[in-house]
């Protein structure tokens, strides 16, 4: 089993705090971060990659500092962006074919190697279509091939069933749960039931600090029974909003006669 | 290796497809200036083929002498008839048949016996001989005042280097210029040399190329996405800029060729063994090479000029984030090397890459009181800028990685 280990991590842009000192302990399985826009998800996935600089803290892998492994963190490391980029001039097969040369995929395995993951995520059919022809959804899959491909160790998914159609969205559940025996997957949402049945850990971010870190199950209990109560704020209804509710209850009216 | 075959194998089409669109516009325009040279395309050659190497320019200097005369005579003859027919108070006399129709078609340019349109033909043919009649005169007028120096008892250390370097480099140039005993027609050349010393579109192209090289990498942020992979972002970037110089090389090198291609249609393929000395300007060249070398030399200067440019370019589409701000400002090195491309300043044509500057002078340079070939001081600077350029952007680049 693998463990990355997050240890009073922050980051600050600007005067703007946008992490606090955050300790995670990923293991082996699928991590799930939630919280709302702004808790600071996105943030922390790209202080473990690397795509920004921690302003303080320490990310270690089987307890090794990740910013000194370099080079043999990278390669054990995939990353799919919120909106992943890609070169709309060429073909599903080319940009994998990059991603697997920046990869260090062997020459040998890089063509089974792309063919497998683009019959994982249903693009077999599309190897030799330019990107520029693709769907949002089907986008989306080439980038969850690009960042399975060469079966990383750790792979960190930010916002992965955006765009994805409900059978694409179980497909996805599918390849997760395939490869969470042997690998630490980073999942970051807000939409929980793309994770509740699939996840480990569950951690839940708020303001830039983790509020809650544990297994769905024990979080479940905790507030097994509680009952959530959300208050509408009352306020002046706007003149067309006045008159569709004067309508409906007119309506209404004439009904029950 | 396997990513830069990849990104050589990517990014080739586009520029070379930029590259041949920009190549044709270039060529029209050069077929163009051509033509230009070949107005008096038939009776030059019929005047031409007449001609033999060691007499052509004394005998198109007397030809066009005779015209001068001829015309100045009719001239004389009319002055002469108007002045004898006028009387006070009338109207000026009117020429007689015979001297009017002399008149006219003397004036007609390219009538059968126009003395006007064949003066002007001697004039051009004897522009184009010129260099190549005086050159053997001039050079030799140089060496004896070397001779005459070292006889004076001249002791300033670099000015009897040079003397030394191009005694030695003039004497190679006028035994070239002995092998050499054909009569060239040098039109073609001429243009052609003219027109890519004053190439624009040469730098248009390299803009064209290179401008959005990193800028659209960091815009889309896929320079962040590769930055995290094993190659990560400094192998990226070094790979990125090989195959961006090597792309402009081979761009540059085939915009060239089509050029000399142009050049050698429009009948220039006759002057490639013809001594540089004989080109319009190079009389006094002390390179002791053909036409065709400075063709080959030209290439290689223009490609080297082109990679300081892409390095340049490069550079500054690095550190711009978005490809918009990237082409501004990209187009200031651009504007600089059109702007200095018009200047008669000798920095200028040096900087621009002024054959005619390069090679048609004593192509010699004080350098710690050492005679250094000018030609070799542009390499090296060149090289040397070129290098400093990709080395910052390799550094930029490492600056990315963990």
């Amino acid at each position: 089993m693998h463990i990355l280990e997050v240890k009073n991590l922050s980051k600050r842009y600007g005067k703007k705090q946008a992490l606090s000192g955050v300790n995670i302990t990923f293991k082996t399985g699928i991590n799930a971060l939630l919280g709302a826009n702004g808790a600071g998800k996105t943030t922390i996935m790209n202080c473990i990659s690397g795509v920004i600089k921690k302003s303080g803290g320490e990310v270690e892998y089987d307890g090794e500092d990740v910013f000194k492994m370099g080079e043999r963190y990278r390669e054990k490391l995939s990353f799919q962006f919120q909106s992943q980029p890609f070169y709309p001039s060429y073909t599903a097969y080319e940009f994998l074919k990059l991603a697997a040369i920046l990869k260090g995929i062997d020459k040998q395995n890089t063509d089974s190697e792309i063919r497998r993951v683009l019959s994982l995520v249903n693009l077999s059919e599309n190897i030799n279509d330019k990107i520029k022809s693709f769907s949002g959804g089907m986008r989306q899959r080439l980038a969850i091939a690009q960042t399975i491909l060469g079966s990383p160790e750790i792979l960190i998914f930010d916002e992965p069933s955006a765009g994805l159609d409900p059978f694409e969205r179980e497909q996805f559940k599918r390849i997760m749960v395939s490869l969470k025996e042997c690998c630490i997957i980073i999942i970051s949402t807000h939409i929980v039931s793309d994770i509740d049945t699939i996840t480990d850990e569950l951690i839940i971010l708020d303001k830039g600090s983790v509020t809650a870190n544990d297994k769905p199950e024990n979080l479940y209990s905790k507030i097994d029974g509680l009952v959530w109560q959300i208050p509408s704020e009352e306020r002046e209804l706007l003149p067309f909003e006045k008159l569709y509710f004067d309508l409906r209850a007119g309506r209404k009216r004439d009904s029950r006669r | 290796m396997r990513l830069l075959l990849f990104m050589l194998g990517r990014s080739i089409k586009p520029a070379v497809l930029i590259t041949v669109f920009v190549s044709v516009v270039s060529c029209v325009m050069l077929t163009f200036c051509e033509k230009g040279g070949y107005v008096f395309d038939k009776e030059y050659d019929s005047v031409f083929t007449s001609l033999e190497a060691d007499t052509a320019y004394d005998k198109v200097s007397e030809m066009a002498d005779n015209t001068r005369a001829q015309n100045d005579d009719l001239a004389k003859r009319a002055g002469d008839y108007i002045a004898a027919h006028t009387k006070p108070g009338s109207t000026p006399p009117v020429l007689p048949d015979g001297l009017a129709g002399q008149a006219v078609r003397a004036a007609q340019k390219g009538g059968d016996s126009s003395s006007a349109g064949q003066s002007e033909l001697y004039e051009f043919m004897g522009s184009s001989l010129k260099d190549g009649k005086e050159s053997e005169q001039l050079i030799g007028d140089k060496l004896s005042g070397y001779k005459r120096n070292a006889r004076r008892g001249v002791t300033d250390e670099y000015s009897l280097a040079l003397s030394a370097v191009l005694t030695r480099d003039y004497e190679q140039v006028l035994d070239n210029q002995q092998l050499a005993d054909k009569l060239y027609d040098t039109r073609a050349a001429n243009t052609y040399l003219e027109y890519i010393e004053n190439d624009m579109l040469f730098f248009v192209l390299i803009f064209l190329i290179c401008f959005s090289s990193f800028s659209s990498e960091r815009q889309s942020r896929r320079l962040s996405a590769f930055a995290i992979t094993k190659a990560g972002a400094g192998r990226f970037i070094f790979c990125r800029i090989i195959s961006a110089g090597l792309v402009c090389g081979v761009c540059a090198v085939i915009y060239c060729l089509l050029q000399f291609c142009v050049m050698c249609l429009s009948g220039g393929a006759g002057c490639l063994d013809m001594p540089l000395q004989y080109l319009k300007g190079y009389a006094l060249s002390s390179y002791a090479m053909s036409f065709g070398g400075l063709c080959i030399a030209a290439v290689v200067l223009r490609v080297l000029l082109a990679e300081v440019l892409c390095a340049a370019m490069l550079l500054l589409s690095f550190l711009s984030k978005r490809n918009i701000t990237a082409g501004l400002i990209c187009l200031a090195p651009t504007a600089v090397m059109i702007g200095l491309s018009k200047s008669d300043n000798s920095t200028a044509q040096f900087v621009t890459c002024k054959f005619s500057f390069l090679f048609g002078g004593e192509g010699y340079v004080r350098v710690f009181s050492t005679p250094y070939p000018v030609v070799w001081l542009y390499v090296l600077i060149c090289a040397f800028a070129a290098g400093a350029l990709f080395i910052t952007l390799i550094a930029q680049g490492q600056r990315r990685e963990y």
